[in-house]
């Protein structure tokens, strides 16, 4: 069966690469582009796993996760953090509200790969 | 180093006032051989007892010391903290033993101070800066696109020839991308290093500059010839303005000055400012304009005969100093808040309305001072928020005050708490390193 992935990211160039690489590796691939309305996507969707980044326009990625992580139908959907600050504080937070994986920008395609993989084993 | 001097100047006062060596002697509590080791300077003499023959003497503790005023225990004091070691006990014996010593070490802590403020207004500025912040981030994630993209065309072995063009003109961007957001990185740090140059704070610089002008500019003072050019010859001569912050704030200060002397002649307003003993109130009134413009005229007067030297200080409503003016025997703190008692901070709480009082000093030196604030009108984009600007002006409580100072509560006050000797305040922030004042 098709695994079901939702890309939250707003670069479009990072967007291409990231869902090239999953519908190679036999994915199928929603993308979203903000913060708000992530949390609709996602429900709608209804994926096997979501790719959040941190820095998003409009709510932040973790305002986005702490919705997931509270709402009765998504909360315990595996959810990998992206994102471009690699700080222990960022990592902390996204520990906190409840990150499956965190990932910081730039990462090597079969790093990610192996991850999402692993998530949803 | 000074103790000749010193004792040579005691010694003219105390004639002039025409005071026995031994009555002077018995006031300081003193044998007057003492006395008169100290005047022909075969002993030195600094710290309390020099701060008690001043007052003997009525006259400023910095007369006599020739520029080491009292200042100089307080910043021993601090250069002491946090060092056990040293005798703050024995402070007034080492001054007067090593004088050049002494003003070394204050000289040193001073430094010290500043430097520790450039370096946390560097770390401020590399931590959180926005546009730092926002440029990392950005070359961040073009990074990160490049770099799986082009993973992507080295890895995959037979890729459709619309979407491995599409992908080298992603790169092709991110690229092109990443080259102006690399020439801005290294703008912001070229710019840093620029604006940090001088190592000292752009009021440090404003200080510097004020005070070798003496706090007066003549060439500004030509009634409406005065002008920019006069402005930008003042600024562009000046040494101390080692950043373009600097600068930018003796320009804001000069052009002010230049309004305030077109506004108020100065041979007019001498001869008007004289009438009425000086008194800023009445000043502003005669002349229809702010308390703080009158203060900056009173305080950037030329010294001579008849004017009283005046100390000031402007704040916003946080309390941060914009500008200052020191009066010797006052002593402001540089960078921490000042005593919570000046009618500066009182006038914050009540605006539009002046503040008098007749500060007395730890060392029991008298000072009258005025305060008063005003929200000031902004036009941009944050008018709707009411912004707030206190001024206190301050002079020696002596002769000629206006006459309505005579009734004026006295309230005893500090520099700031850590190096006020005062004890049992109720407006203390924290303990002092100084003995407590019985």
């Amino acid at each position: 069966m098709v695994k079901h992935v939702v890309l939250i990211e707003d670069e479009p160039n990072i967007i291409e690469a990231i869902s090239f690489l999953l519908r190679q590796d036999g994915w199928q691939v929603t993308t979203h582009s903000q913060g708000d309305g992530a949390l609709e996507a996602v429900r709608e969707a209804a994926p096997d796993l979501v790719i959040l980044d941190v820095m998003l326009p409009g709510r932040s990625g973790f305002e986005v996760l702490q919705e997931l992580r509270q709402d009765p139908g998504l909360g315990n959907l595996p959810v990998l953090m992206l994102t471009a600050k690699g700080q222990a504080r960022d990592r902390e937070a996204a520990e906190r509200y409840g990150a499956s994986r965190y990932m910081t920008k730039p990462f090597s395609n079969s790093e990610m790969l192996a991850v999402v993989r692993e998530l949803v084993a | 180093m000074t103790t000749h001097l010193t004792g040579l100047r005691i010694r003219e006062r105390r004639k002039a006032l025409g005071l026995r060596q031994s009555e002077l002697a018995r006031i300081c509590g003193i044998s007057p051989s003492y006395l008169n080791l100290i005047e022909h300077g075969k002993r030195p003499v600094a710290g309390k007892l020099l701060l008690d023959i001043s007052s003997a003497l009525k006259v400023d503790v910095a007369r006599l010391s020739d520029g080491t005023d009292s200042g100089l225990v307080r910043r021993l004091g601090l250069a002491a903290q946090g060092n056990p070691g040293a005798e703050l006990e024995q402070v007034d014996e080492f001054i007067g033993r090593f004088p050049g010593w002494a003003q070394l070490i204050a000289r040193m802590q001073t430094r010290i101070d500043q430097l520790e403020q450039t370096i946390e207004a560097l770390g401020d500025r590399l931590s959180q800066d926005p546009h730092l912040t926002e440029t990392i981030h950005e070359i961040l994630s073009s990074v990160t696109a490049i770099h799986s993209t082009a993973s992507i065309l080295v890895q995959t072995p037979a890729m459709e020839t619309g979407q491995q063009r599409r992908f080298q003109t992603n790169i092709h961007q991110e690229s092109a991308r990443l080259s102006d957001l690399s020439r801005s990185l290294a703008g912001f740090f070229d710019r840093l290093s620029e604006e940090e140059a001088g190592h000292a704070l752009p009021l440090d610089e404003l200080d510097a500059f004020l005070a070798r002008h003496d706090y007066h500019f003549p060439t500004l003072e030509a009634g409406q010839a005065a002008g920019q050019a006069d402005v930008d010859a003042l600024i562009g001569e000046a040494p101390e303005l080692t950043s373009r912050a600097g600068r930018l704030l003796a320009r804001d200060f000069l052009e002010r000055y230049v309004a305030g002397a077109n506004k108020m002649p100065l041979a007019a307003f001498l001869e008007n400012a004289a009438a009425v003993a000086f008194d800023p109130v009445r000043l502003a009134r005669e002349y229809d304009v702010d308390f703080s413009d009158i203060c900056r005229r009173l305080a950037f007067l030329p010294t001579g005969a008849g004017v009283p030297a005046f100390g000031l200080i402007l704040c916003d409503g946080t309390g941060a100093i914009l500008l200052r003016k020191p009066l010797s025997g006052f002593s402001m703190p540089r960078y921490s808040p000042a005593c919570a008692l000046w009618p500066l901070y009182q006038a914050i709480s009540r605006p539009h309305l002046s503040v008098s009082a007749v500060l007395e000093t730890p060392e029991k030196q008298e000072f009258l001072a005025i305060a008063e604030s005003r929200y000031i009108d902004l036009d941009t984009p944050q008018a709707a928020v009411p912004v707030q600007r206190a001024c206190m002006l301050f002079r020696r409580f002596d002769s000629g005050l206006p006459e309505a100072s005579v009734a004026l509560p006295r309230i005893p006050v500090g520099p700031s708490c850590r190096i006020c000797p005062r004890s049992g305040c109720g407006a203390r922030r924290e303990p002092s390193i100084h003995a407590p004042l019985a």
